[in-house]
């Protein structure tokens, strides 16, 4: 990748027991630091030239993801993409815009089971956070080779089966006139594309809207900063014990064993069936969705989906791929489960025998302590400053913060 | 390729009427054509919105129903002709906005009434240039539905007309669909399916893929007055397009989607394979040249 330097300073890993220097500088950086934006001291964290905007924390010691050698990240894309982001207009009908389905408050989902599209259409999958996105080793839900954000970004932009935003062959120049009417658009992109002598295209759209969405980076959670109650380390224990296995779907600093970043060579790009459903007793999932079965027609990729990240999992309910489970505490007791049995109704089927199901959900004994231990430990990944960074809000309802 | 000199052959050089532009070689013909091509059901054009008075498929208790078109799109490549006797030669297409390298975009929607998702253009033939044919009166013609693998999976950030349509990209696939016929609540979506990641887990491999592209060959046409026929009607025959009993909604190439048996079958494909049937292409039902 080009245009990355790496500014000198130190990056701790949380689960590192830190030595008491390195404890005394942090506090003296405490002390140091006037107001929340000093979490980002440049001196610290590591930065992309021209792309301050793009932070990584020092406690979270992230390496930076991976950014695409035909979408280089600026500062100027990141503020457009930011406005197209929550900018109704960029829909078909002028209704919905990025954040009807990904609200920064709920980690950038909806709280709903399944979205609604402009023009009405019921997706069949759930609303995925936006948390660390930049990070996925793929996108959507299910699919293996959608492996560039900007080619996922042409789904909700474009897509038609179901409509999402709108955008088609026939409106586009209309929707993007309508920025290119605006005062304040002209100056965003003309800043974001220097060297286009129209910029107004879809295709730099998508790149400014890439472009903020990699600007999404959780990383300052109270696990992060190794703030966690003695309940959440105990959860924390369980969360990567053979006993629960968790961790073998879940693992790496952003929680789910589907990332890369710019160091990864060997990408590993995991999808499983985690028991969910079994139709007709043999392993089927519902029509709607069936996960990677749908690009790949191997039985044994039916039901199985990518893991999604665990960081800001208390605010994403409800949960599954689908929406189908509403707490975080009944997730843990169908993992506890081995899967799920529906007794009754159109998908009826005992998941927990699905022949197409992970061998590391095989179920497991859980106290009520336990459970408390794990769901604390879920909830230390819940990144406050995250939902609330004036970065990632809405500008049109907020002072602009840079 | 294998000259021959025929008297007939130098008498249809002499004849050449169509933009003939001479040849290098005096047994063989250069010749700019283009083939018209037209969309049907059955007996009536295909237009954007409900064809009230034309009844398909299985559905309404087999009396067939009224299809309401939405879009009528398709790529097709890979075109050759040939003589009576001849080798198939390949047309060299025109270059131009409907036309890149080796494939062409149909597009008989005009975005009018609910195709209002479309391109308002038109494109209703195919204009190319015949080089070394034995005799300018050909009798064959040959060609591919869909996007060759070689250009099917380009950016389509970057990818030049007519490759560049977002309504024929197919995001989940890593490529186009190769044919876009949609009614109103049942869509066709023909497309390459079954695309893998390499071994370096970075980059398409379509090598095991269900190609999904039909290969269709005609013969006894008449050079001049030849015109390629799609008949939805015929296509569509043996589906109710008015129900979906699973996967998508209507048939997008899945090869477990109930829709797509039948559907495959008149398109001469196997569902399974993506492959030409085990009858051949040619055992299909919807397209002909006349």
């Amino acid at each position: 990748m080009k245009g990355v330097t790496r500014r000198p300073g130190f990056v701790l890993n949380n689960r590192c027991v830190l030595n008491k220097a390195a404890s005394f500088l942090i506090i003296l950086l405490l002390l140091l630091s006037g107001c929340r934006e000093s979490t980002f001291d440049s001196n610290l964290a590591q930065n992309v030239d021209g792309a301050s905007l793009l932070r990584l924390s020092v406690q979270g010691g992230f390496v930076l993801p991976a950014i695409p050698e035909e979408n280089p990240i600026s500062d100027s894309k990141i503020t457009l993409g930011r406005h197209l982001f929550y900018d109704t207009r960029l829909s078909g009908n002028e209704t919905q815009s990025c954040e009807s389905c990904h609200e920064q408050a709920l980690a950038f989902t909806d709280g709903e089971a399944l979205p609604q599209g402009s023009t009405g259409h019921t997706l069949a999958l759930n609303s995925q956070t936006l948390t660390n996105v930049a990070y996925n080793g793929s996108y959507t839900w299910w699919n293996p080779i959608l492996i560039r954000m900007e080619d996922q970004l042409f789904i909700p932009l474009t897509g038609d089966e179901p409509v999402e935003l709108g955008i088609n062959d026939a409106n586009t120049q209309e929707i993007l006139q309508r920025f290119r009417d605006d005062d304040a658009y002209q100056i965003l992109f003309a800043k974001a594309f220097p060297d286009d002598s129209d910029p107004f295209t879809l295709v730099n759209v998508n790149f400014a809207l890439a472009s903020f969405t990699r600007s999404l980076i959780s990383d300052r959670s109270a696990f992060d900063k190794g703030e966690m109650s003695e309940s959440a380390r105990r959860g924390e224990a369980l969360f990567f014990s053979e006993k629960m296995e968790c961790f073998h779907c879940h693992n790496g600093f952003n929680f789910s064993s589907s990332t890369v970043t710019e160091n990864t060579r060997f990408p590993e790009r995991v999808f499983f069936n985690n028991g969910l459903y079994n139709l007709n007793n043999n392993g089927s999932y519902p029509d709607a969705i069936q996960g990677k079965f749908k690009v790949t027609n191997d039985w044994n990729d039916m039901g199985a989906f990518r893991p999604p990240t665990l960081r800001n999992i208390e605010l994403t309910a409800p949960y599954m791929h689908d929406g189908s489970i509403a707490t975080l505490g009944e997730v843990l007791d169908m993992y506890a489960a081995g899967g799920r049995n529906i007794e009754s109704g159109e998908f009826s089927g005992d998941g927990r025998l699905n022949p197409f199901k992970s061998d590391f959900v095989s179920g497991f004994e859980m106290t009520p302590e336990e459970k408390q231990d794990l769901l604390n430990f879920l909830f230390s990944l819940t990144d406050n400053e995250f939902i609330t960074d004036p970065r990632f809000s809405n500008p049109f309802t907020s002072e602009l913060s840079e | 390729m294998n000259l021959r000199t025929t008297s007939l052959a130098l008498t249809a050089f002499a004849l050449t009427a169509c933009g003939g532009s001479g040849s290098d070689d005096e047994t063989t013909v250069t010749k700019d054509i283009s083939l018209d091509v037209s969309a049907v059901v059955g007996a009536t054009s295909v237009a954007c919105g409900e064809l009230t008075d034309v009844l398909v498929g299985t559905g309404n208790e087999g009396n067939g129903s009224a299809p309401d078109f939405t879009d009528f799109r398709l790529y097709v490549s890979e075109i050759q002709v040939a003589t009576d006797d001849g080798e198939f030669i390949d047309l060299e297409l025109t270059q131009n906005d409907w036309q890149h390298d080796n494939v062409a975009l149909l597009d008989l929607e005009d975005a009018t009434s609910s195709c209002a998702s479309g391109t308002s253009a038109t494109n209703k033939s195919i204009s190319g240039t015949l080089e070394g044919l034995s005799s300018d009166e050909y009798t064959r013609v040959r060609f591919t539905i869909g996007v060759p693998e070689a250009l099917n999976h380009l950016d389509r950030t970057t990818a030049v007309s007519p490759l560049n349509i977002d309504g024929m990209t197919w995001s989940w696939a890593g490529g186009y669909k190769h044919m876009r016929l949609d009614v109103d609540g049942w869509k066709i979506h023909l497309g390459t399916t079954g695309c893998t990641l390499d071994d370096n887990n970075e980059n398409l491999d379509c090598s095991s893929a269900r190609p999904n592209r039909p290969v269709y060959t005609f013969e006894d046409i008449d050079t001049e007055s030849s015109a390629i026929v799609f008949d939805y009607a015929a296509l569509v025959e043996d589906s109710d397009i008015t129900t979906d009993a699973g996967g998508a909604s209507g048939c997008m190439s899945g090869a477990t989607d109930p829709e797509c048996a039948a559907l495959f079958t008149n398109l001469g494909l196997d569902v399974t394979t993506g492959e030409c049937a085990s009858e051949g292409c040619d055992s299909q039902t919807w397209v002909r040249v006349e």
